[in-house]
Protein backbone atom coordinates (compact mmCIF):
# COMPACT_ATOMS: atom_id res chain seq x y z
CA UNK A 1 0.00 0.00 0.00
CA UNK A 2 2.62 2.29 0.50
CA UNK A 3 4.50 1.51 -2.35
CA UNK A 4 1.64 2.11 -4.09
CA UNK A 5 0.81 5.33 -2.96
CA UNK A 6 4.87 6.22 -4.32
CA UNK A 7 3.41 4.92 -7.64
CA UNK A 8 0.53 7.58 -7.78
CA UNK A 9 3.01 10.30 -7.19
CA UNK A 10 5.24 8.75 -9.73
CA UNK A 11 2.22 9.85 -12.24
CA UNK A 12 0.73 12.16 -10.51
CA UNK A 13 3.69 14.68 -10.50
CA UNK A 14 5.20 14.17 -14.09
CA UNK A 15 1.33 15.39 -15.13
CA UNK A 16 1.68 18.46 -13.05
CA UNK A 17 4.64 18.63 -14.63
CA UNK A 18 3.51 18.72 -18.65
CA UNK A 19 1.33 21.26 -17.86
CA UNK A 20 3.73 23.79 -16.72
CA UNK A 21 6.35 23.88 -19.17
CA UNK A 22 3.01 23.82 -22.15
CA UNK A 23 2.14 27.04 -19.76
CA UNK A 24 5.64 28.60 -20.20
CA UNK A 25 5.28 28.07 -23.96
CA UNK A 26 2.05 29.44 -24.56
CA UNK A 27 3.21 32.46 -22.69
CA UNK A 28 6.62 32.70 -24.65
CA UNK A 29 4.89 32.54 -28.08
CA UNK A 30 2.35 35.57 -27.01
CA UNK A 31 5.50 38.12 -25.49
CA UNK A 32 7.44 37.02 -29.18
CA UNK A 33 7.81 39.83 -30.79
CA UNK A 34 8.47 40.19 -34.75
CA UNK A 35 10.83 39.76 -35.93
CA UNK A 36 11.75 36.87 -33.56
CA UNK A 37 13.99 37.25 -30.09
CA UNK A 38 16.14 34.39 -29.75
CA UNK A 39 17.07 34.68 -26.81
CA UNK A 40 12.87 33.92 -26.34
CA UNK A 41 12.85 31.49 -28.50
CA UNK A 42 15.33 29.57 -27.29
CA UNK A 43 12.69 29.87 -24.16
CA UNK A 44 10.32 28.12 -26.64
CA UNK A 45 12.26 25.39 -27.62
CA UNK A 46 13.12 24.82 -23.68
CA UNK A 47 9.49 24.64 -22.50
CA UNK A 48 8.59 22.71 -25.66
CA UNK A 49 11.13 20.33 -25.34
CA UNK A 50 10.85 19.96 -21.30
CA UNK A 51 6.89 19.00 -22.01
CA UNK A 52 7.79 16.30 -24.39
CA UNK A 53 10.34 14.88 -21.95
CA UNK A 54 7.53 15.46 -19.66
CA UNK A 55 5.57 13.66 -21.44
CA UNK A 56 7.36 10.34 -22.07
CA UNK A 57 8.42 10.46 -18.64
CA UNK A 58 4.67 10.07 -17.99
CA UNK A 59 4.04 7.66 -20.23
CA UNK A 60 7.04 5.63 -18.55
CA UNK A 61 5.91 5.71 -14.92
CA UNK A 62 2.50 4.50 -16.67
CA UNK A 63 3.81 1.47 -17.97
CA UNK A 64 5.58 0.86 -14.82
CA UNK A 65 2.22 1.09 -12.98
CA UNK A 66 -0.04 -0.52 -15.46
CA UNK A 67 2.50 -3.41 -16.55
CA UNK A 68 4.25 -4.14 -13.42
CA UNK A 69 1.89 -3.90 -10.42
CA UNK A 70 4.15 -6.08 -8.31
CA UNK A 71 7.65 -4.93 -8.93
CA UNK A 72 8.66 -2.11 -7.77
CA UNK A 73 11.30 -0.98 -10.77
CA UNK A 74 11.10 -2.42 -13.71
CA UNK A 75 8.22 -4.22 -15.90
CA UNK A 76 8.74 -7.93 -15.60
CA UNK A 77 7.97 -8.74 -19.62
CA UNK A 78 10.72 -8.01 -22.05
CA UNK A 79 7.97 -6.07 -24.19
CA UNK A 80 6.82 -4.02 -21.38
CA UNK A 81 10.48 -3.76 -20.17
CA UNK A 82 11.23 -1.98 -23.96
CA UNK A 83 8.79 -0.01 -23.39
CA UNK A 84 9.66 1.79 -20.53
CA UNK A 85 13.18 1.94 -21.23
CA UNK A 86 12.46 3.32 -24.77
CA UNK A 87 10.09 5.55 -23.29
CA UNK A 88 12.77 6.80 -19.89
CA UNK A 89 15.43 7.32 -23.46
CA UNK A 90 13.50 9.83 -25.08
CA UNK A 91 12.14 11.59 -21.84
CA UNK A 92 15.71 11.99 -20.97
CA UNK A 93 16.69 12.97 -24.70
CA UNK A 94 14.07 15.87 -24.66
CA UNK A 95 14.97 16.96 -21.66
CA UNK A 96 18.80 17.12 -22.13
CA UNK A 97 17.91 19.14 -25.64
CA UNK A 98 15.66 21.52 -23.13
CA UNK A 99 18.22 22.59 -20.94
CA UNK A 100 20.60 22.37 -23.22
CA UNK A 101 18.86 25.28 -25.47
CA UNK A 102 18.98 27.77 -22.68
CA UNK A 103 22.55 26.53 -21.50
CA UNK A 104 23.78 27.03 -25.12
CA UNK A 105 21.81 30.70 -25.03
CA UNK A 106 23.55 31.55 -21.86
CA UNK A 107 27.12 30.28 -22.69
CA UNK A 108 27.29 32.14 -26.70
CA UNK A 109 27.14 35.08 -25.07
CA UNK A 110 29.29 34.49 -22.50
CA UNK A 111 31.91 32.87 -23.85
CA UNK A 112 33.26 29.29 -24.86
CA UNK A 113 34.55 28.70 -21.37
CA UNK A 114 32.01 26.95 -19.42
CA UNK A 115 30.80 24.80 -22.80
CA UNK A 116 34.31 23.77 -23.02
CA UNK A 117 33.93 22.17 -19.69
CA UNK A 118 31.19 19.72 -20.73
CA UNK A 119 32.94 17.74 -23.36
CA UNK A 120 34.83 15.59 -20.35
CA UNK A 121 31.15 14.42 -19.64
CA UNK A 122 30.74 13.12 -22.72
CA UNK A 123 34.19 11.77 -23.32
CA UNK A 124 33.93 9.96 -19.62
CA UNK A 125 30.61 8.81 -21.28
CA UNK A 126 28.68 9.39 -17.51
CA UNK A 127 25.07 8.86 -17.81
CA UNK A 128 23.05 11.66 -19.56
CA UNK A 129 21.17 12.45 -15.97
CA UNK A 130 24.63 13.81 -15.40
CA UNK A 131 24.37 15.78 -18.64
CA UNK A 132 21.44 17.21 -17.64
CA UNK A 133 22.43 18.12 -14.46
CA UNK A 134 25.19 19.72 -15.51
CA UNK A 135 23.79 22.06 -18.49
CA UNK A 136 20.63 22.96 -15.64
CA UNK A 137 23.46 23.80 -13.32
CA UNK A 138 24.47 26.58 -16.44
CA UNK A 139 21.26 29.09 -16.59
CA UNK A 140 20.77 28.14 -12.52
CA UNK A 141 24.81 30.18 -12.42
CA UNK A 142 24.03 32.85 -14.52
CA UNK A 143 21.06 33.64 -13.53
CA UNK A 144 22.47 33.73 -9.75
CA UNK A 145 25.82 36.09 -11.22
CA UNK A 146 22.52 38.20 -12.43
CA UNK A 147 20.52 38.53 -9.87
CA UNK A 148 23.63 39.30 -7.64
CA UNK A 149 24.84 41.81 -10.20
CA UNK A 150 21.20 43.36 -10.79
CA UNK A 151 19.07 42.60 -8.04
CA UNK A 152 14.95 42.79 -8.32
CA UNK A 153 12.60 40.63 -7.45
CA UNK A 154 11.92 38.94 -10.54
CA UNK A 155 16.06 38.20 -10.89
CA UNK A 156 15.56 36.53 -7.67
CA UNK A 157 12.81 34.57 -8.82
CA UNK A 158 14.42 33.20 -12.04
CA UNK A 159 17.75 32.63 -10.17
CA UNK A 160 15.55 30.38 -7.11
CA UNK A 161 13.37 29.05 -10.67
CA UNK A 162 17.06 27.36 -12.39
CA UNK A 163 18.45 26.74 -9.29
CA UNK A 164 15.62 24.33 -8.26
CA UNK A 165 15.57 23.06 -11.52
CA UNK A 166 18.78 22.09 -11.34
CA UNK A 167 18.34 20.53 -7.84
CA UNK A 168 15.66 18.46 -9.25
CA UNK A 169 18.31 17.23 -12.29
CA UNK A 170 21.02 16.52 -9.33
CA UNK A 171 18.58 14.40 -7.44
CA UNK A 172 17.65 12.67 -10.26
CA UNK A 173 21.22 11.11 -10.20
CA UNK A 174 20.81 10.92 -6.33
CA UNK A 175 17.86 8.76 -7.38
CA UNK A 176 20.02 6.61 -9.91
CA UNK A 177 22.97 5.98 -7.54
CA UNK A 178 21.09 5.30 -3.94
CA UNK A 179 18.19 3.13 -6.06
CA UNK A 180 15.71 4.66 -3.55
CA UNK A 181 12.07 5.18 -4.61
CA UNK A 182 11.36 8.09 -2.40
CA UNK A 183 13.57 10.17 -4.05
CA UNK A 184 12.67 10.34 -7.66
CA UNK A 185 8.86 11.93 -7.08
CA UNK A 186 10.98 14.34 -4.13
CA UNK A 187 13.39 15.15 -7.13
CA UNK A 188 10.30 15.80 -9.37
CA UNK A 189 8.61 18.17 -6.97
CA UNK A 190 11.71 20.25 -6.69
CA UNK A 191 11.89 20.14 -10.37
CA UNK A 192 8.11 21.05 -10.34
CA UNK A 193 8.91 23.86 -8.17
CA UNK A 194 11.25 25.52 -9.92
CA UNK A 195 9.57 24.80 -13.27
CA UNK A 196 6.45 26.97 -11.73
CA UNK A 197 8.97 30.01 -10.78
CA UNK A 198 10.09 30.09 -14.10
CA UNK A 199 6.80 30.07 -16.05
CA UNK A 200 5.68 32.57 -13.47
CA UNK A 201 8.55 34.68 -14.51
CA UNK A 202 7.10 35.53 -17.66
CA UNK A 203 4.02 38.35 -17.84
CA UNK A 204 1.25 36.53 -19.41
CA UNK A 205 -0.62 39.58 -20.89
CA UNK A 206 0.34 39.91 -24.87
CA UNK A 207 2.41 42.19 -26.15
CA UNK A 208 1.47 41.85 -30.19
CA UNK A 209 3.63 44.15 -31.83
CA UNK A 210 3.17 41.71 -35.12
CA UNK A 211 3.06 43.98 -38.41
CA UNK A 212 3.29 43.47 -41.88
CA UNK B 1 35.63 37.48 -29.23
CA UNK B 2 33.63 41.25 -29.74
CA UNK B 3 30.05 41.60 -29.16
CA UNK B 4 27.89 42.26 -31.91
CA UNK B 5 24.66 43.89 -31.78
CA UNK B 6 21.84 41.61 -32.73
CA UNK B 7 19.37 42.30 -35.36
CA UNK B 8 16.91 42.87 -32.86
CA UNK B 9 19.12 45.41 -30.81
CA UNK B 10 19.79 47.28 -33.96
CA UNK B 11 16.01 47.50 -34.15
CA UNK B 12 15.63 48.69 -30.82
CA UNK B 13 18.27 50.86 -30.87
CA UNK B 14 16.82 52.55 -34.01
CA UNK B 15 13.08 53.20 -33.10
CA UNK B 16 14.57 54.13 -29.70
CA UNK B 17 16.19 56.87 -31.63
CA UNK B 18 13.47 57.87 -33.68
CA UNK B 19 10.84 57.99 -30.68
CA UNK B 20 13.27 59.93 -28.82
CA UNK B 21 13.46 62.89 -31.60
CA UNK B 22 10.11 62.81 -32.49
CA UNK B 23 11.13 63.55 -36.23
CA UNK B 24 14.64 61.83 -36.65
CA UNK B 25 17.10 62.88 -39.41
CA UNK B 26 19.67 60.89 -40.68
CA UNK B 27 22.31 61.79 -39.11
CA UNK B 28 20.81 62.26 -35.32
CA UNK B 29 19.73 58.86 -35.97
CA UNK B 30 23.26 57.87 -37.31
CA UNK B 31 24.61 59.33 -33.57
CA UNK B 32 22.22 58.17 -31.37
CA UNK B 33 21.62 54.75 -32.69
CA UNK B 34 25.43 54.25 -33.49
CA UNK B 35 24.73 52.70 -36.75
CA UNK B 36 27.08 53.24 -40.36
CA UNK B 37 24.75 54.60 -42.88
CA UNK B 38 24.40 51.52 -45.07
CA UNK B 39 23.46 49.59 -41.62
CA UNK B 40 20.45 52.40 -40.94
CA UNK B 41 19.56 51.98 -44.64
CA UNK B 42 18.66 48.30 -44.35
CA UNK B 43 17.26 48.76 -40.92
CA UNK B 44 14.87 51.47 -42.30
CA UNK B 45 14.15 49.27 -45.08
CA UNK B 46 13.27 46.70 -43.20
CA UNK B 47 10.74 48.69 -40.48
CA UNK B 48 9.03 50.91 -43.17
CA UNK B 49 8.14 47.52 -44.68
CA UNK B 50 6.71 46.44 -41.45
CA UNK B 51 5.15 49.61 -40.94
CA UNK B 52 6.90 51.14 -38.15
CA UNK B 53 8.31 54.32 -39.74
CA UNK B 54 6.60 56.60 -42.19
CA UNK B 55 8.95 59.07 -43.77
CA UNK B 56 8.00 63.16 -42.85
CA UNK B 57 7.64 65.20 -45.93
CA UNK B 58 10.12 67.88 -46.28
CA UNK B 59 13.46 69.21 -47.55
CA UNK B 60 15.69 66.82 -45.35
CA UNK B 61 15.03 63.08 -45.63
CA UNK B 62 13.32 62.52 -41.48
CA UNK B 63 11.44 59.47 -40.22
CA UNK B 64 8.95 59.51 -37.50
CA UNK B 65 7.01 56.68 -35.38
CA UNK B 66 4.06 55.20 -36.86
CA UNK B 67 1.61 53.97 -33.98
CA UNK B 68 2.21 50.55 -34.80
CA UNK B 69 6.09 51.17 -34.22
CA UNK B 70 5.49 52.67 -31.23
CA UNK B 71 3.74 49.60 -30.02
CA UNK B 72 6.39 47.00 -31.52
CA UNK B 73 9.13 49.16 -29.78
CA UNK B 74 7.10 48.67 -26.33
CA UNK B 75 7.08 45.45 -27.13
CA UNK B 76 10.73 44.68 -28.20
CA UNK B 77 11.42 46.96 -24.88
CA UNK B 78 9.67 44.88 -23.12
CA UNK B 79 11.03 41.55 -23.89
CA UNK B 80 14.36 43.30 -23.50
CA UNK B 81 13.95 43.70 -20.00
CA UNK B 82 12.32 40.46 -19.14
CA UNK B 83 15.46 38.91 -21.11
CA UNK B 84 17.64 41.33 -19.67
CA UNK B 85 16.21 40.22 -16.43
CA UNK B 86 17.62 36.42 -17.06
CA UNK B 87 20.72 37.51 -17.58
CA UNK B 88 20.51 37.66 -21.12
CA UNK B 89 20.86 41.33 -22.57
CA UNK B 90 21.13 41.89 -26.27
Amino acid sequence: MYVDSWRLLWVAVPLLMAALPIVGWVRTRRLQTSPPDPRLRAFQWFFALYAAGVVFRFGSMLVLMVLAPSEPRLPPSDDARLLFEGAGIASTAFTVAALGAVAFTYVRRTGPAVMAALPPFLVWRVGTDVLSAALALIPAWFALQNHRANPNPRTLRISIGFGLLALGQLGFIGFLIRDAFVLGPFSQAVALAGMATLVTAFPPAKVKPRAE
Amino acid sequence: MPAYRTHNRLMLDLLRAVRDEGEAYTTRVLMLANLTHAKLQDLVEDVQKRGWLEEVAGVRKAWKLTPLGAEALAGLERVDKLMQDFGLGL
